[in-house]
């Protein structure tokens, strides 16, 4: 069980957890992720690009009908890792559930 | 962040704030899912209520009807798989679009043998709850994998046991689902 800072940060607990939920191998529009977690560009973008440099998001930037555009995925990586950061918090729980019983 | 300074009731907010954010990512299939199944419970309400009510030669309006499902899933499917680039789409499309080029050889086969055709909508009603099992397998949706298996159950017993009520069976089935479906929707503000 890992915890993990990175993750644990509150905006990128939210984009990890986000697209943990998405179907697997499934990618999401920067746009629309954007408008789902009610965050402005350059937030979601600082955050994104410490998650991809820590390997667990994977950003595409492609042009469709002539504009830009940049689709995002959780990596095998990440999704390990916050199941591990999961565990690590319900751990921390339970150990506190069990020491004041 | 080392774990000393984590108190439990930061755990439990961030387990929350999980479980939410990833309830808001499944959400953004339910408008595809409500879709599908709004669609096919019309087709069997309006299908198997018009035998219901003794309606004869029904047969052209079953392939027209047929038709418009296979393509509407098959559409939808494709609309899963742009709007979030997910092979769980592209699957759902294809596997309609099998569909639709069975559903077209059980016809042709079912057409030149004479064969009843109750027994051709049994066998049609299996393939439509596959494909609605597999279709839910894919977007991870254990209740439309049970939806569908559900179906081929119903379906069964109603070819076997409740011939006489097969139309009627399926035609408050689709009703419901119809309804279901529109319940959805008014839910989630779709």
């Amino acid at each position: 069980m890992a915890f993990d800072a990175l993750i644990h940060q509150p905006t990128r607990l939210k984009i990890m957890a986000f697209l943990s939920g998405l179907p697997a191998e499934s990618r999401v529009e920067f746009s629309g992720l954007r408008k789902e977690l009610g965050l402005t560009e350059g937030n979601l973008s600082r955050h994104l690009s410490r998650l991809e440099e820590a390997g667990y998001v994977k950003t595409e930037k492609v042009f469709e009908k002539r504009k830009p555009k940049t689709w995002i995925r959780l990596t095998s990586k990440g999704r390990y890792a916050l199941e591990e950061h999961l565990r690590a918090l319900q751990e921390l729980i339970s150990q506190t559930r069990s020491g004041e019983s | 962040m080392p774990d000393k300074e984590l108190r439990p009731d930061d755990a439990r907010r961030a387990l929350a704030e999980i479980g939410a954010q990833r309830r808001r990512a499944r959400d953004l299939l339910v408008p595809f899912l409500a879709r599908i199944i709004i669609v096919w419970g019309a087709i069997y309400f309006v299908a198997y209520g018009l035998e219901v009510m003794g309606v004869k030669n029904t047969g052209l309006l079953w392939l027209l009807l047929v038709i418009a499902g296979f393509t509407a899933s098959f559409l939808l499917g494709g609309r899963v798989a742009d709007t979030l680039r997910s092979p769980a789409g592209r699957a759902i499309r294809n596997t309609w679009a099998y569909l639709g080029v069975l559903y077209f050889l059980l016809l042709w086969g079912f057409s030149t043998t004479m064969l009843s055709g109750g027994f051709f909508s049994f066998v049609v009603n299996l393939f439509i709850s596959f494909a609605l099992s597999v279709s839910g397998d894919h977007l991870g949706y254990p209740q439309v994998t049970g939806a569908g298996l559900a179906l081929a159950l119903l379906d069964t017993i109603g070819y076997v046991f409740l011939l006489p009520y097969y139309p009627l069976i399926f035609s408050l089935l689709g009703l419901s689902a119809a309804v279901y479906g529109f319940w959805l929707v008014k839910k989630h503000g779709l």
